[in-house]
């Protein structure tokens, strides 16, 4: 079952999304490079984390906020770009 | 491809005065090419130096590490940029690590790199080495004008070969290779030789997968009736093609009619203090066509240097008064002048007032009018009030498409 998500949350889920990927490819590129400072990566990863971690948290919860009844809200699908979450899974 | 797609999203939702900043960066003003239509008429071997392009970047961080704006691109302008591409890999790097030093968190997370190339140098070691090491920072244009037969008729090598075999095999590797990089998008830069040939360069788009075709006629010449009826028979051509062939989801300019009815006129960047353009010597700008790249007898609008204390920032507010006071009341007065090109730097260098519209263009705009008309009408069925004069209208599409398509 698909379920369309409320516009304002699906613009927080593209924030954090958008901050994960890019916060990924900053310390991808860091980390390869010779002359950068290990406080740059450590402040980064920090960042990383703690972005990640929003995103889990908000994703189970607007897994919550949506489940029909008689659905598992912890087999779901989001798909941010158009807005949508999806749940995989029927209880009992 | 997600990464870039949320990004043009965010920017969309932060669309303000602080959103997007554009730094261009002139890293030569040499070229391995010499194409019949090139703006740039004053080319030398002079190159950036890699300490110049750094005291760039501090500049920037000087006057604007405090500002709201979110949003930092760079962008790489030459001559050929690849051609001093040490540099341009000097400045990226440089650009990020102040960033992380400054904490410029936004700057770092909406940072993109970009460039238009001419698709020669794009096949060295040392350029896929550059590709892989910014490859998640870094989205650029390769030019191709259409088949082999257009594209070689002006983008010619200085040997006076063109440069079509060269620039399509590359184009092709690196599409495949780095899709996320490189743009299957085109500018096509349409002059008096190739004019006749617009058909055959939107089919050759369409066949390679192209889904952003910007079809450009030159600003530097003046377009008369005849030229804008071939240009009007190729458009409606390609029209009828796309619609009998069904083909979907491309973004192709002259499909959209709401842009010549916008109540506000579409400016660049360089209008609203969006950008700053550095020369090779670091000489500031607000677009590149400011610089001696560009032959014009006007004194050169330059905004200062990175050395100098303070620049010449010109305030918007002075900016949108001398637009209202400077304007050719012909385009005033036209109904469709929204949506019609508009550059205040080549304004400037053929008549000294940045917004004094030049009307060179002002035919093709029209044919390209008319044809969103016939692509509405033939498309859905829409039939849209045709805002030029019976007259006007007839001197570009002749009496016989006027009376089937634009007297209703």
């Amino acid at each position: 079952m698909e379920i369309r998500i409320d516009y304002e949350l699906q613009n927080y889920l593209l924030t954090l999304n958008f901050q994960d990927k890019s916060y990924f490819r900053l310390l991808k590129f860091l980390t390869s490079q010779e002359d950068t400072l290990p406080e740059w990566i450590d402040y980064y990863t920090k960042k990383y984390d703690e972005n990640y971690k929003e995103l889990q948290i908000l994703e189970q919860e607007i897994a919550d906020m949506y489940c029909p009844e008689g659905y598992d809200n912890t087999k779901f699908q989001i798909c941010c770009q158009k807005g949508l979450i999806k749940y995989n899974g029927i209880l009992g | 491809m997600v990464y870039w797609d949320n990004f043009k999203y965010l920017i969309q939702l932060n669309n303000n005065e602080e959103s997007l900043y554009t730094l261009t960066f002139q890293v030569t003003k040499d070229c391995n090419c010499n194409c019949t239509y090139c703006y740039e008429t004053n080319k030398e071997k002079i190159y950036m130096t890699e300490k110049t392009g750094k005291e760039c970047i501090d500049f920037f961080f000087k006057n604007f590490l405090y500002s709201k704006i979110k949003i930092v691109g760079l962008n790489f302008i030459g001559g050929e940029p690849l051609l001093n591409l040490d540099v341009i890999d000097g400045i990226c790097s440089y650009f990020i690590k102040q960033c992380c030093k400054y904490q410029k968190d936004d700057w770092l997370k909406f940072c993109n790199f970009s460039f238009i190339t001419n698709g020669t140098l794009c096949n060295t070691q040392k350029f896929n080495k550059f590709l892989e090491k910014y490859k998640d920072f870094l989205f650029f244009t390769i030019t191709l004008d259409g088949p082999q037969s257009v594209h070689d008729l002006c983008r010619k090598y200085k040997n006076g070969n063109g440069t079509f075999n060269d620039v399509f095999t590359n184009w092709s590797q690196l599409f495949k290779k780095y899709p996320e990089c490189v743009k299957a998008e085109t500018k096509v830069t349409i002059s008096p030789d190739n004019v006749h040939q617009v058909f055959n360069i939107i089919i050759f788009f369409i066949q390679n997968n192209f889904k952003d075709i910007n079809i450009n006629p030159t600003f530097e010449h003046k377009w008369g009736y005849q030229e804008a009826f071939i240009y009007y028979q190729q458009l409606k051509k390609a029209i009828d093609f796309i619609i009998e062939q069904k083909i979907e989801n491309i973004d192709f300019e002259c499909l959209r009619t709401d842009k010549f009815l916008n109540e506000n006129k579409s400016l660049c960047g360089s209008f609203y203090n969006k950008s700053l353009t550095f020369d090779v010597n670091g000489n500031i700008f607000s677009c590149i066509r400011f610089t001696d790249i560009v032959d014009s007898d006007q004194e050169q609008y330059c905004l200062g240097h990175i050395q100098d204390e303070q620049i010449k920032f010109k305030s918007f507010l002075n900016y949108q008064d001398a637009f209202l006071q400077e304007r050719n009341p012909k385009c005033i007065s036209c109904p469709i002048s929204s949506g019609c090109k508009f550059c205040p730097a080549y304004n400037y260098l053929q008549n000294g007032k940045l917004f004094f519209d030049n009307t060179n263009l002002c035919l093709m705009h029209k044919v390209e009018y008319l044809i969103s008309i016939y692509y509405q009408k033939k498309k859905f069925n829409i039939n849209i009030e045709n805002q030029l004069s019976k007259e006007e209208t007839i001197k570009i599409v002749s009496k016989e498409v006027f009376n089937e398509i634009y007297s209703t």
